[in-house]
């Protein structure tokens, strides 16, 4: 499957799948991101905005990762696809009510550091 | 009136699904000035492809076959009209469906739910060997010179004909 990874600073990881997710790679990309979650990483931001295609498996996968990471005390971040058809399905599921969803990669990863520094500092305390 | 069937066979893998957006894509360039072409195309794909993902998931369960598609316009009223046909061996109870809601996304199960969201009309025939799904989507034109659409009646609606929830 043709999806970017990268490692952020503290721990996060950003996911860029930059083909269909469907049922036919839907294993592959669990596979990938499972990767991560069995090292401990608990926190992603899922960039769909170069992503064409998303049927039901695809989101299936979002929301499986997602409850993985919080129950293990992280979350899950999207960006919104820049492909207006597959956005709307997205707001038609209801995506945005679950997860929190940006419009740039940069917005997610900010916004998900900031919390992440925020949980670092009160453990530290 | 009607335009002729477009049909195609894939086999039932989920590395063929990819194969449908060109005919859904030139059955619909056959309609002039539709409505939000690119929306249209892709939640026609997306139903026709989560239909098929279900047959090879819950039909065929691993077995190899085909699916068969034949997709046509109607122009009155102006339809798309979907059939499906599959040898699978193993049929679906409709009437023991339940939607899941959409109002919440969940891990699992939301393909149907999709289909209904995205036709107007989806009607299946369980027989082992011989299923067949027939979806309706109505399509809107735009007037001629503006953005509107010409009949504002023939509007998306949720109706299931055969599904009982």
């Amino acid at each position: 499957m043709n999806i970017t990874i990268y490692e952020e600073q503290q721990g996060l990881v950003v996911v860029a799948p930059l083909e269909r997710l469907d049922a036919f790679v839907a294993q592959d990309f669990r596979e990938r991101v499972g990767e991560y979650l069995d090292t401990g990483v608990s926190n992603f931001v899922i960039d769909l905005s170069d992503t064409p295609f998303l049927d039901s498996a695809g989101m299936a996968i979002l929301v499986s990762v997602m409850k993985r990471c919080r129950q293990a005390g992280g979350d899950v971040s999207l960006v919104w696809p820049k492909h207006e058809p597959v956005k709307r399905i997205l707001q038609l599921t209801r995506f945005d009510r679950v997860f929190d969803v940006y419009e740039t990669r940069k917005e997610a990863v900010d916004a998900m550091l900031v919390t992440l520094g925020g949980q670092r500092e009160r453990t530290a305390l | 009136m009607s335009d002729e069937w477009v049909q195609i066979r894939i086999p039932a893998t989920y590395q063929s699904l990819k194969s449908l957006e060109q005919p859904v894509e030139g059955v619909l360039a056959g309609v002039e000035a539709l409505a939000e072409p690119e929306s249209t195309a892709y939640n026609v794909l997306l139903a026709l492809h989560e239909l098929c993902t279900n047959i090879i998931r819950h039909a065929y369960v691993g077995e190899p076959g085909w699916i068969a598609i034949a997709m046509r316009i109607e122009r009155q009223p102006l339809q798309l009209r979907i059939s499906v046909l599959d040898q699978g061996s193993h049929t679906f109870d409709l009437n023991q469906w339940l939607a899941p809601h959409l109002s919440e996304p969940s891990s699992g199960g939301m393909g149907l739910g999709l289909i209904t969201q995205l036709m107007d009309e989806v009607h299946y025939q369980p027989c082992a060997g011989d299923n067949r799904w027939h979806l309706v989507k109505t399509l809107t034109c735009l007037a001629p010179n503006t953005s509107h659409p010409i009949d504002s009646t023939l509007t998306t609606s949720a109706t299931t004909g055969s599904l009982r929830k």
